[in-house]
Protein backbone atom coordinates (compact mmCIF):
# COMPACT_ATOMS: atom_id res chain seq x y z
CA UNK A 1 0.00 0.00 0.00
CA UNK A 2 1.27 3.30 -1.04
CA UNK A 3 2.29 5.35 2.19
CA UNK A 4 1.81 2.70 4.81
CA UNK A 5 4.31 3.21 7.44
CA UNK A 6 4.18 0.75 9.84
CA UNK A 7 5.41 1.36 13.94
CA UNK A 8 6.40 -1.19 15.56
CA UNK A 9 6.76 -1.66 19.61
CA UNK A 10 7.69 0.31 21.73
CA UNK A 11 7.82 2.83 18.83
CA UNK A 12 5.75 6.04 17.80
CA UNK A 13 5.62 7.72 14.33
CA UNK A 14 3.49 11.17 13.54
CA UNK A 15 2.96 12.32 10.01
CA UNK A 16 1.78 15.34 8.04
CA UNK A 17 1.66 13.40 4.76
CA UNK A 18 -1.77 12.98 3.41
CA UNK A 19 -0.58 10.17 1.38
CA UNK A 20 0.27 8.00 5.03
CA UNK A 21 -1.53 5.39 7.01
CA UNK A 22 0.43 4.75 10.21
CA UNK A 23 -0.12 0.74 10.71
CA UNK A 24 0.80 -1.25 14.13
CA UNK A 25 0.71 -5.00 14.49
CA UNK A 26 0.45 -7.43 17.21
CA UNK A 27 -1.18 -5.88 19.96
CA UNK A 28 -1.53 -8.34 22.96
CA UNK A 29 -0.99 -6.53 25.89
CA UNK A 30 0.43 -3.92 24.66
CA UNK A 31 -1.65 -0.55 23.82
CA UNK A 32 -1.85 1.89 20.74
CA UNK A 33 -3.12 5.39 21.28
CA UNK A 34 -3.59 7.01 17.84
CA UNK A 35 -4.35 10.90 17.63
CA UNK A 36 -5.57 13.12 14.96
CA UNK A 37 -6.26 16.44 14.27
CA UNK A 38 -8.56 17.12 11.41
CA UNK A 39 -8.26 21.05 11.18
CA UNK A 40 -4.21 20.41 10.67
CA UNK A 41 -4.42 17.38 9.14
CA UNK A 42 -1.36 15.65 11.10
CA UNK A 43 -1.89 12.05 12.66
CA UNK A 44 0.41 9.87 15.38
CA UNK A 45 0.26 6.04 16.41
CA UNK A 46 1.79 4.87 19.87
CA UNK A 47 2.51 1.40 20.31
CA UNK A 48 3.67 1.13 23.98
CA UNK A 49 4.24 -2.04 25.79
CA UNK A 50 4.74 -1.36 30.12
CA UNK A 51 2.95 1.00 32.18
CA UNK A 52 5.62 3.18 34.26
CA UNK A 53 9.05 4.11 33.20
CA UNK A 54 9.77 4.01 37.07
CA UNK A 55 10.85 0.45 36.81
CA UNK A 56 13.51 0.90 34.24
CA UNK A 57 14.83 4.59 33.91
CA UNK A 58 17.79 3.68 31.71
CA UNK A 59 15.73 2.24 29.36
CA UNK A 60 12.83 4.55 29.36
CA UNK A 61 15.92 7.17 28.50
CA UNK A 62 16.81 5.06 25.33
CA UNK A 63 13.37 4.06 24.70
CA UNK A 64 11.04 6.54 25.94
CA UNK A 65 7.71 5.28 23.64
CA UNK A 66 8.20 1.73 25.65
CA UNK A 67 6.19 2.92 28.60
CA UNK A 68 2.85 4.93 28.64
CA UNK A 69 4.27 7.88 30.76
CA UNK A 70 7.10 8.69 28.56
CA UNK A 71 5.57 7.75 25.01
CA UNK A 72 2.24 9.55 25.46
CA UNK A 73 3.26 12.91 26.57
CA UNK A 74 5.91 12.41 23.45
CA UNK A 75 3.32 11.30 21.06
CA UNK A 76 0.93 14.63 21.82
CA UNK A 77 4.15 16.75 21.68
CA UNK A 78 5.64 15.45 18.02
CA UNK A 79 2.08 16.11 17.11
CA UNK A 80 2.22 19.37 18.29
CA UNK A 81 5.34 20.43 16.61
CA UNK A 82 3.79 19.42 13.25
CA UNK A 83 1.00 22.37 13.61
CA UNK A 84 -1.98 19.79 15.97
CA UNK A 85 -3.66 21.39 18.49
CA UNK A 86 -4.84 19.75 21.76
CA UNK A 87 -8.40 20.90 21.76
CA UNK A 88 -8.88 19.73 17.95
CA UNK A 89 -7.46 16.65 18.69
CA UNK A 90 -9.06 13.22 18.17
CA UNK A 91 -7.75 10.07 20.48
CA UNK A 92 -8.50 6.46 19.84
CA UNK A 93 -6.94 3.33 21.31
CA UNK A 94 -6.93 0.02 21.53
CA UNK A 95 -4.74 -3.01 22.81
CA UNK A 96 -4.32 -3.70 26.20
CA UNK A 97 -6.04 -7.52 26.00
CA UNK A 98 -5.29 -9.98 28.61
CA UNK A 99 -2.58 -12.36 27.01
CA UNK A 100 -2.19 -16.03 27.85
CA UNK A 101 1.35 -16.01 27.07
CA UNK A 102 2.52 -13.30 29.47
CA UNK A 103 6.22 -13.69 30.33
CA UNK A 104 4.83 -13.66 33.79
CA UNK A 105 4.39 -9.75 34.05
CA UNK A 106 0.88 -9.03 36.28
CA UNK A 107 -2.12 -8.67 34.41
CA UNK A 108 -0.08 -6.30 31.74
CA UNK A 109 -3.09 -5.59 29.81
CA UNK A 110 -4.41 -4.14 32.53
CA UNK A 111 -1.85 -1.74 33.82
CA UNK A 112 -1.36 -1.25 30.48
CA UNK A 113 -5.22 -0.02 30.15
CA UNK A 114 -5.48 2.49 33.57
CA UNK A 115 -2.03 4.21 32.86
CA UNK A 116 -3.20 4.85 29.63
CA UNK A 117 -6.81 6.34 31.49
CA UNK A 118 -4.70 7.54 34.21
CA UNK A 119 -2.42 9.65 31.98
CA UNK A 120 -5.13 11.37 29.71
CA UNK A 121 -7.17 12.18 32.57
CA UNK A 122 -4.46 13.96 34.34
CA UNK A 123 -3.78 15.71 30.55
CA UNK A 124 -7.35 16.80 30.22
CA UNK A 125 -8.19 14.38 27.46
CA UNK A 126 -10.50 11.63 26.70
CA UNK A 127 -10.73 9.42 24.91
CA UNK A 128 -13.28 9.27 21.69
CA UNK A 129 -13.36 5.83 20.82
CA UNK A 130 -11.80 2.76 22.27
CA UNK A 131 -11.14 -1.03 21.89
CA UNK A 132 -9.42 -1.84 24.94
CA UNK A 133 -9.02 -5.25 26.97
CA UNK A 134 -10.61 -8.07 25.76
CA UNK A 135 -8.41 -11.59 24.83
CA UNK A 136 -7.87 -10.80 21.52
CA UNK A 137 -4.62 -9.52 19.66
CA UNK A 138 -5.05 -6.30 17.27
CA UNK A 139 -3.60 -4.27 14.33
CA UNK A 140 -4.39 -0.81 14.42
CA UNK A 141 -4.43 1.87 11.28
CA UNK A 142 -4.80 5.30 10.79
CA UNK A 143 -5.23 7.00 8.03
CA UNK A 144 -3.68 10.63 8.20
CA UNK A 145 -5.74 12.42 5.37
CA UNK A 146 -8.96 11.76 6.96
CA UNK A 147 -8.15 10.20 10.54
CA UNK A 148 -10.09 7.10 9.78
CA UNK A 149 -8.59 4.60 12.23
CA UNK A 150 -9.83 1.28 11.64
CA UNK A 151 -8.98 -2.17 14.05
CA UNK A 152 -8.53 -5.80 12.68
CA UNK A 153 -8.79 -8.52 15.31
CA UNK A 154 -6.91 -11.71 15.08
CA UNK A 155 -8.78 -14.03 12.78
CA UNK A 156 -11.44 -11.40 12.31
CA UNK A 157 -12.52 -8.72 9.54
CA UNK A 158 -11.01 -5.27 9.32
CA UNK A 159 -13.72 -2.54 11.24
CA UNK A 160 -13.45 1.18 11.79
CA UNK A 161 -13.29 2.24 15.10
CA UNK A 162 -13.10 5.80 14.41
CA UNK A 163 -14.66 6.87 10.99
CA UNK A 164 -13.25 9.42 8.39
CA UNK A 165 -13.26 12.75 9.51
CA UNK A 166 -14.28 16.22 8.26
CA UNK A 167 -13.34 19.63 10.31
CA UNK A 168 -14.02 20.54 12.66
CA UNK A 169 -14.37 16.78 13.69
CA UNK A 170 -17.08 17.84 16.84
CA UNK A 171 -20.55 18.04 16.29
CA UNK A 172 -21.20 18.87 20.14
CA UNK B 1 -23.23 -14.36 56.42
CA UNK B 2 -19.85 -16.41 55.30
CA UNK B 3 -16.88 -14.49 56.30
CA UNK B 4 -15.23 -15.39 52.91
CA UNK B 5 -18.70 -13.86 51.37
CA UNK B 6 -17.51 -10.85 52.84
CA UNK B 7 -13.82 -11.15 51.68
CA UNK B 8 -14.84 -11.39 48.07
CA UNK B 9 -17.36 -8.59 48.46
CA UNK B 10 -14.50 -5.96 49.76
CA UNK B 11 -12.07 -7.34 47.31
CA UNK B 12 -14.62 -7.13 44.46
CA UNK B 13 -15.19 -4.08 45.54
CA UNK B 14 -11.88 -2.69 46.19
CA UNK B 15 -10.71 -3.25 42.44
CA UNK B 16 -14.43 -2.03 41.03
CA UNK B 17 -13.99 1.46 42.65
CA UNK B 18 -10.22 1.99 42.19
CA UNK B 19 -10.18 0.69 38.19
CA UNK B 20 -13.13 3.11 37.48
CA UNK B 21 -12.22 6.41 39.50
CA UNK B 22 -8.60 6.17 40.45
CA UNK B 23 -7.17 4.45 37.33
CA UNK B 24 -5.28 1.98 39.37
CA UNK B 25 -6.16 -1.51 40.77
CA UNK B 26 -5.53 -4.60 43.38
CA UNK B 27 -0.95 -5.58 43.48
CA UNK B 28 -0.82 -9.40 42.68
CA UNK B 29 0.55 -11.78 45.37
CA UNK B 30 4.27 -11.43 45.41
CA UNK B 31 4.87 -7.59 44.21
CA UNK B 32 6.51 -5.56 46.25
CA UNK B 33 4.66 -3.11 48.10
CA UNK B 34 4.94 -0.01 48.57
CA UNK B 35 6.37 1.66 52.00
CA UNK B 36 3.72 2.82 54.54
CA UNK B 37 5.80 4.77 56.91
CA UNK B 38 4.18 8.17 58.69
CA UNK B 39 0.49 9.45 59.27
CA UNK B 40 -2.07 7.44 58.62
CA UNK B 41 -5.96 8.90 57.79
CA UNK B 42 -8.96 7.12 57.73
CA UNK B 43 -12.71 7.60 56.92
CA UNK B 44 -15.71 6.24 58.17
CA UNK B 45 -19.51 6.04 58.35
CA UNK B 46 -22.38 4.39 59.59
CA UNK B 47 -25.54 3.09 57.38
CA UNK B 48 -28.82 2.28 57.81
CA UNK B 49 -29.23 -1.57 56.36
CA UNK B 50 -30.40 -5.00 57.20
CA UNK B 51 -28.21 -5.24 59.08
CA UNK B 52 -26.66 -1.78 60.03
CA UNK B 53 -23.44 -0.92 60.36
CA UNK B 54 -20.48 0.86 60.51
CA UNK B 55 -17.67 0.99 57.67
CA UNK B 56 -14.42 2.03 57.24
CA UNK B 57 -10.97 2.76 56.03
CA UNK B 58 -7.76 3.62 56.61
CA UNK B 59 -4.76 4.44 54.00
CA UNK B 60 -1.05 6.38 54.84
CA UNK B 61 -1.81 10.10 53.99
CA UNK B 62 0.85 9.93 51.08
CA UNK B 63 -1.32 6.97 49.81
CA UNK B 64 -4.40 9.35 50.31
CA UNK B 65 -2.67 12.21 48.25
CA UNK B 66 -1.25 9.78 45.21
CA UNK B 67 -5.38 8.63 45.10
CA UNK B 68 -6.67 12.64 45.06
CA UNK B 69 -4.40 13.23 42.46
CA UNK B 70 -5.53 10.03 40.60
CA UNK B 71 -8.65 10.87 40.84
CA UNK B 72 -8.67 14.68 40.53
CA UNK B 73 -6.26 14.38 37.60
CA UNK B 74 -4.31 17.15 38.98
CA UNK B 75 -0.20 16.59 40.33
CA UNK B 76 0.52 15.65 44.03
CA UNK B 77 2.08 18.42 45.19
CA UNK B 78 -0.69 20.60 44.66
CA UNK B 79 -2.92 19.33 46.51
CA UNK B 80 -4.08 20.69 49.55
CA UNK B 81 -5.27 18.41 53.01
CA UNK B 82 -8.91 19.59 51.92
CA UNK B 83 -8.96 17.97 48.98
CA UNK B 84 -7.30 14.68 50.16
CA UNK B 85 -9.57 14.10 53.25
CA UNK B 86 -12.94 14.86 50.73
CA UNK B 87 -11.54 12.11 47.44
CA UNK B 88 -10.70 9.89 50.72
CA UNK B 89 -14.22 10.87 52.37
CA UNK B 90 -15.37 10.11 48.21
CA UNK B 91 -13.58 6.91 48.37
CA UNK B 92 -15.26 5.48 51.83
CA UNK B 93 -18.72 6.03 50.47
CA UNK B 94 -18.37 4.26 47.26
CA UNK B 95 -16.71 1.55 48.53
CA UNK B 96 -19.18 1.29 51.53
CA UNK B 97 -21.82 1.39 48.40
CA UNK B 98 -20.21 -0.61 46.97
CA UNK B 99 -19.59 -3.29 49.17
CA UNK B 100 -23.05 -3.28 50.85
CA UNK B 101 -24.72 -3.35 47.68
CA UNK B 102 -22.72 -7.10 46.89
CA UNK B 103 -24.00 -8.03 50.61
CA UNK B 104 -27.48 -6.98 50.88
CA UNK B 105 -28.63 -7.84 47.15
CA UNK B 106 -31.78 -5.79 46.68
CA UNK B 107 -32.11 -3.49 49.69
CA UNK B 108 -31.49 0.15 49.28
CA UNK B 109 -29.42 1.44 52.63
CA UNK B 110 -28.34 5.17 53.58
CA UNK B 111 -25.07 5.83 54.07
CA UNK B 112 -24.09 8.90 56.40
CA UNK B 113 -21.20 11.60 55.48
CA UNK B 114 -18.07 9.96 56.14
CA UNK B 115 -16.14 11.57 58.72
CA UNK B 116 -12.14 11.55 57.81
CA UNK B 117 -9.58 12.45 60.48
CA UNK B 118 -5.88 10.73 61.39
CA UNK B 119 -5.40 8.10 62.88
CA UNK B 120 -3.21 5.16 63.91
CA UNK B 121 -2.54 2.19 61.37
CA UNK B 122 -4.65 -0.07 63.49
CA UNK B 123 -8.02 -0.68 62.93
CA UNK B 124 -10.77 -0.97 65.80
CA UNK B 125 -11.46 -3.84 67.60
CA UNK B 126 -14.53 -5.83 67.25
CA UNK B 127 -14.79 -5.53 63.46
CA UNK B 128 -17.17 -7.77 61.48
CA UNK B 129 -14.56 -8.30 58.94
CA UNK B 130 -10.95 -6.45 57.84
CA UNK B 131 -8.74 -6.45 54.97
CA UNK B 132 -5.61 -4.51 53.66
CA UNK B 133 -5.07 -4.01 49.79
CA UNK B 134 -1.86 -3.47 47.93
CA UNK B 135 -1.70 -0.80 45.61
CA UNK B 136 0.94 0.39 43.87
CA UNK B 137 -0.13 3.95 45.89
CA UNK B 138 0.34 2.36 48.91
CA UNK B 139 -1.89 0.01 51.27
CA UNK B 140 -5.91 0.30 51.43
CA UNK B 141 -7.28 -1.48 55.10
CA UNK B 142 -10.91 -1.63 54.98
CA UNK B 143 -13.17 -2.69 57.76
CA UNK B 144 -16.83 -3.53 57.78
CA UNK B 145 -18.54 -3.85 61.01
CA UNK B 146 -22.32 -5.35 60.56
CA UNK B 147 -24.70 -5.01 64.33
CA UNK B 148 -26.67 -7.88 64.84
CA UNK B 149 -30.56 -7.91 63.46
CA UNK B 150 -32.84 -7.40 65.60
CA UNK C 1 -25.73 25.73 21.53
CA UNK C 2 -23.63 26.10 25.29
CA UNK C 3 -25.31 23.84 27.98
CA UNK C 4 -25.91 25.10 31.38
CA UNK C 5 -25.49 22.33 34.00
CA UNK C 6 -26.22 22.21 37.54
CA UNK C 7 -24.15 19.11 39.35
CA UNK C 8 -26.09 18.34 42.88
CA UNK C 9 -23.63 16.45 45.25
CA UNK C 10 -22.76 16.11 48.82
CA UNK C 11 -19.49 15.21 48.06
CA UNK C 12 -16.71 18.40 47.08
CA UNK C 13 -14.59 15.33 45.44
CA UNK C 14 -17.46 13.81 43.58
CA UNK C 15 -18.43 17.21 41.96
CA UNK C 16 -15.04 17.95 40.82
CA UNK C 17 -14.70 14.73 38.94
CA UNK C 18 -18.06 15.14 37.32
CA UNK C 19 -17.58 18.67 36.29
CA UNK C 20 -14.21 17.20 35.04
CA UNK C 21 -16.11 14.85 32.89
CA UNK C 22 -18.08 17.68 31.50
CA UNK C 23 -15.16 19.64 30.58
CA UNK C 24 -12.90 16.96 28.63
CA UNK C 25 -16.15 15.33 27.19
CA UNK C 26 -16.27 17.63 24.15
CA UNK C 27 -19.57 19.26 25.27
CA UNK C 28 -19.98 23.15 24.41
CA UNK C 29 -20.35 23.74 28.19
CA UNK C 30 -21.61 27.33 29.54
CA UNK C 31 -21.78 27.69 33.20
CA UNK C 32 -21.11 24.95 35.54
CA UNK C 33 -22.90 25.01 38.38
CA UNK C 34 -22.86 23.32 41.90
CA UNK C 35 -24.69 22.38 44.57
CA UNK C 36 -24.37 20.32 47.98
CA UNK C 37 -27.86 18.99 48.15
CA UNK C 38 -31.26 19.33 46.57
CA UNK C 39 -32.50 22.35 49.06
CA UNK C 40 -29.38 24.43 47.78
CA UNK C 41 -30.17 23.35 44.08
CA UNK C 42 -33.72 24.22 43.97
CA UNK C 43 -32.47 27.60 45.45
CA UNK C 44 -29.84 28.05 42.49
CA UNK C 45 -32.60 27.17 39.76
CA UNK C 46 -34.57 30.16 41.16
CA UNK C 47 -32.40 32.39 39.96
CA UNK C 48 -30.08 30.52 37.37
CA UNK C 49 -30.93 28.94 33.79
CA UNK C 50 -29.98 25.49 33.37
CA UNK C 51 -30.18 22.93 30.29
CA UNK C 52 -29.30 19.56 32.13
CA UNK C 53 -28.92 18.79 35.60
CA UNK C 54 -26.92 15.66 37.26
CA UNK C 55 -27.85 14.64 40.68
CA UNK C 56 -26.80 12.58 43.71
CA UNK C 57 -29.32 10.37 45.75
CA UNK C 58 -27.94 10.03 49.22
CA UNK C 59 -27.35 13.98 50.01
CA UNK C 60 -28.22 15.68 53.71
CA UNK C 61 -31.24 18.05 53.99
CA UNK C 62 -33.30 17.41 50.62
CA UNK C 63 -31.82 13.87 49.08
CA UNK C 64 -31.87 13.21 45.36
CA UNK C 65 -35.80 11.87 45.23
CA UNK C 66 -37.16 14.53 46.69
CA UNK C 67 -35.14 17.25 44.82
CA UNK C 68 -36.71 15.06 41.45
CA UNK C 69 -39.76 15.67 43.20
CA UNK C 70 -39.46 19.06 43.53
CA UNK C 71 -38.29 19.56 39.83
CA UNK C 72 -41.20 17.21 38.51
CA UNK C 73 -43.90 19.27 40.39
CA UNK C 74 -42.55 22.67 39.36
CA UNK C 75 -44.10 24.00 36.18
CA UNK C 76 -41.01 26.26 35.33
CA UNK C 77 -37.95 23.11 35.87
CA UNK C 78 -39.96 20.03 35.03
CA UNK C 79 -38.68 20.33 31.64
CA UNK C 80 -35.21 19.84 32.74
CA UNK C 81 -33.52 16.76 32.01
CA UNK C 82 -31.90 14.89 35.00
CA UNK C 83 -29.32 12.33 34.87
CA UNK C 84 -28.71 10.75 38.43
CA UNK C 85 -25.17 9.45 39.52
CA UNK C 86 -25.60 7.56 42.59
CA UNK C 87 -24.48 4.73 44.48
CA UNK C 88 -27.24 2.95 44.93
CA UNK C 89 -27.69 0.28 41.93
CA UNK C 90 -31.10 -1.59 42.91
CA UNK C 91 -33.92 -2.30 40.14
CA UNK C 92 -36.11 -0.93 42.35
CA UNK C 93 -34.07 2.42 43.48
CA UNK C 94 -33.52 3.26 39.44
CA UNK C 95 -36.94 2.63 38.19
CA UNK C 96 -38.20 4.71 41.12
CA UNK C 97 -36.06 7.79 39.78
CA UNK C 98 -36.94 7.02 36.28
CA UNK C 99 -40.73 6.77 37.09
CA UNK C 100 -40.06 10.06 38.94
CA UNK C 101 -38.69 11.57 36.04
CA UNK C 102 -35.43 11.55 35.84
CA UNK C 103 -33.64 10.77 32.04
CA UNK C 104 -30.64 8.59 33.00
CA UNK C 105 -28.65 6.74 35.83
CA UNK C 106 -25.57 6.25 36.32
CA UNK C 107 -24.35 3.73 39.34
CA UNK C 108 -21.22 4.72 40.68
CA UNK C 109 -18.29 3.99 40.28
CA UNK C 110 -18.11 4.77 37.30
CA UNK C 111 -15.42 5.33 34.23
CA UNK C 112 -15.39 9.14 32.40
CA UNK C 113 -16.97 7.48 29.33
CA UNK C 114 -20.36 5.68 30.79
CA UNK C 115 -21.00 9.42 32.12
CA UNK C 116 -20.37 10.98 28.66
CA UNK C 117 -22.40 8.32 27.08
CA UNK C 118 -24.74 8.48 29.32
CA UNK C 119 -25.27 12.20 29.07
CA UNK C 120 -25.14 12.70 25.08
CA UNK C 121 -27.66 9.58 25.43
CA UNK C 122 -29.85 12.16 27.32
CA UNK C 123 -29.12 15.27 25.70
CA UNK C 124 -29.64 13.80 22.49
CA UNK C 125 -26.02 14.44 20.60
CA UNK C 126 -23.25 12.54 20.36
CA UNK C 127 -19.15 13.94 20.36
CA UNK C 128 -19.02 13.31 16.61
CA UNK C 129 -16.62 10.78 15.87
CA UNK C 130 -18.77 7.57 15.53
Amino acid sequence: MIGQLVVGVGDCLVSDDPESVLVTYALGSCVAVAIHDPVAKVGGLLHFMLPESGIDRDKAQRNPFMFADTGIPLLFHSAYGLGAQKKRLVVAAAGGAQMMDAQGVFNIGKRNCLALRRILWKAGVMVHAEDLGGLVSRTMRLDVASGRVSLRGAGEREQDLLAAQSPPGRNF
Amino acid sequence: MASNDIERALSDSAAEVLETMFFTTLLEDGEPVADSAGQWISAQLSFHGNPPGHFGIRIPLATGRRLAANFLGLEEQTLTGQQINEVTSELANMLSGSVLSRLEKGSSFVLSQPEVESSEAASPPGVTAQQTFQLQEGPLAIWLELERAA
Amino acid sequence: MAYNVLIVDDSPAMRSFVRRVLELSGLDLGRCLQAGDGQEALNLLREESVDVVLTDINMPTMDGEQFVRRLEADEALRAIPVLVVSTDRTAGRVRQMITLGAKGYVTKPFMPETLREELERVLGVNHGVE
